[in-house]
């Protein structure tokens, strides 16, 4: 028979360590979320799905960390860049197009009236924190399991995110805009909405979770805050489910799952982080993105059994030729 | 819609990319119909690096254009040399190659009486445009 691959149980036994200690990470320490602490814990689990691969692969995965390295760090850079590119800071206008969609209600102002309790923290708000706070794992664990099991998916998966994201830095730079919470802010000169709640890390806080929310607390002082439209809240909420989508079989899963970035969007509202418009942004470059890529590969594909179409026919013909 | 993956074995390219060959015939004809599935987006197509390199680059970019490569490493080899069963060495290096990358679908060229080097492995064989 067939001899077993000696290291599939090394990496089983590595991934079950993993597990392990990353759940013993989260009791202790909170979710892992700034990027550095983000980068490493993928890497370790990067590098025990290769545990026992061939050279090739490990070189494989070198340049592709390479990429991705390259990737984060342009990302990182270009929110810097909005705040000192000097293009005009948008106030208005994402609210206008918000009354616009909504007949001339502010959303975040109309969902913190009908559902915000200062003295009280509702299922809705854990619901809604938790939400939030899964734009910090669901992209990178999507990432990295599928660098282990399968490149050609990991491949497509980051051709769409690295234009989802190349394009929301470009308009990060092009369009510095205020969210709703710093509009709304009496320590800011804007006050074109009615005061707003910013209370993003309450229901995480309620979960017992108040180390992680400090931890998101200290990224978003060295945040870029007005780089805000699009919102990659919404925009990873919305562009992971849909990459899973057509292997999810099962019609009712396949609508809890496109429930997942309209609850995100809701939840950015009603935290006062994101106007709608921005949620839509996000989900108009994701779909662009998509439909981009799809066609793209469709396109290869296509020209790909042409030709061996062709070169089949071609061989065919000399033959009768011959005969 | 699920894809099958599917490892065009080397005797089955070989046949493929001699017109000489007595099986040449019935394999174009079977490969036609694994690119139909290719086009459909329902058959991935896979050929072993070691298959391939034996090829005139031409042939590769052309005839076989659809087919990915599975890059054969000396772990392989050498696990194929321990391949418990009376196969051809190409063969044996197949059934690791498929083990290892969870491959179930196999394309190959039958022998005169019928019989494949896989017959005794739980594969899905393909051996002819009917059967695939």
């Amino acid at each position: 028979m067939v001899p077993r691959d000696p290291w599939f149980v090394v990496r089983l036994v590595g991934f079950a360590i993993f597990a392990i200690g990353y759940l013993w990470w989260f009791l202790v320490e909170g979710l892992i979320i700034d990027r550095i602490s983000v980068a490493i814990s993928v890497v370790i689990f990067i590098v025990i799905g290769h545990l026992g691969r061939p050279l090739r692969r490990w070189a494989q995965l070198v340049f592709d960390l390479l990429c991705y390295s390259v990737m984060w760090f342009a990302y990182e850079e270009s929110r810097g860049w909005a705040d000192s590119a000097g293009f005009p800071l948008q106030v208005e206008a994402p609210r206008n197009i918000d009354r616009f969609l909504f007949f001339g209600t502010d959303p975040n102002v109309w969902l913190q009236h009908h559902f915000y309790d200062r003295y009280t923290i509702h299922w809705y708000d854990k619901v809604a924190s938790a939400t939030y706070f899964t734009h910090f794992i669901f992209p990178v664990i999507a990432l990295a399991v599928l660098w282990v099991t399968s490149h050609r998916e990991w491949a497509r998966f980051m051709k769409r995110f690295a234009t989802l994201l190349f394009v929301a830095c470009t308009m990060f730079v092009l369009l510095p805009t205020v969210p709703p919470w710093m509009a709304a802010d009496k320590s800011y000169h804007y006050q074109i909405l009615e005061p707003l709640a910013r209370h993003t890390g309450r229901g995480f806080v309620a979960l017992g979770l108040k180390g992680f929310v400090n931890t998101w607390q200290t990224a978003l002082d060295w945040g870029n805050a007005i780089a805000a439209m699009p919102s990659l809240h919404a925009s990873f909420a919305l562009f992971v489910p849909a990459f899973f989508l057509p292997r999810i079989k099962p019609i009712w899963l396949k609508a809890l799952v496109l429930a997942f970035p309209i609850i995100m969007a809701a939840s950015l509202v009603y935290f006062g982080e994101h106007y709608v418009a921005d949620a839509l942004a996000g989900w108009i470059i994701v779909g662009s993105s998509f439909l981009f890529w799809g066609w793209r590969e469709r396109r290869q594909l296509r020209n790909r059994a042409a030709r061996a179409t062709i070169a089949l026919g071609a061989v065919v013909a000399s033959e009768a030729a011959v005969a | 819609m699920s894809t099958r993956s599917i490892l065009l074995d080397n005797a089955f390219v070989a046949a493929l990319a001699d017109t000489g060959s007595a099986s040449h015939a019935c394999a174009t004809s079977t490969y036609r119909t694994l690119i139909d599935g290719y086009t459909a987006r329902t058959n991935r197509l896979f050929a072993l690096s070691s298959t391939l390199a034996e090829l005139p680059p031409e042939i590769r970019r052309s005839v076989l254009a659809p087919v990915e490569t599975l890059w054969v490493s000396r772990q392989h080899r050498s696990a194929a040399q321990r391949v418990d069963a009376a196969v051809p060495a190409h063969s044996a290096l197949t059934l690791v190659m498929l083990a290892r990358e969870r491959i179930r679908t196999v394309a190959t060229v039958a022998y005169e009486d019928g019989s494949t080097d896989y017959d005794d492995f739980t594969l899905e064989v393909i051996i002819d445009e009917q059967s695939g």
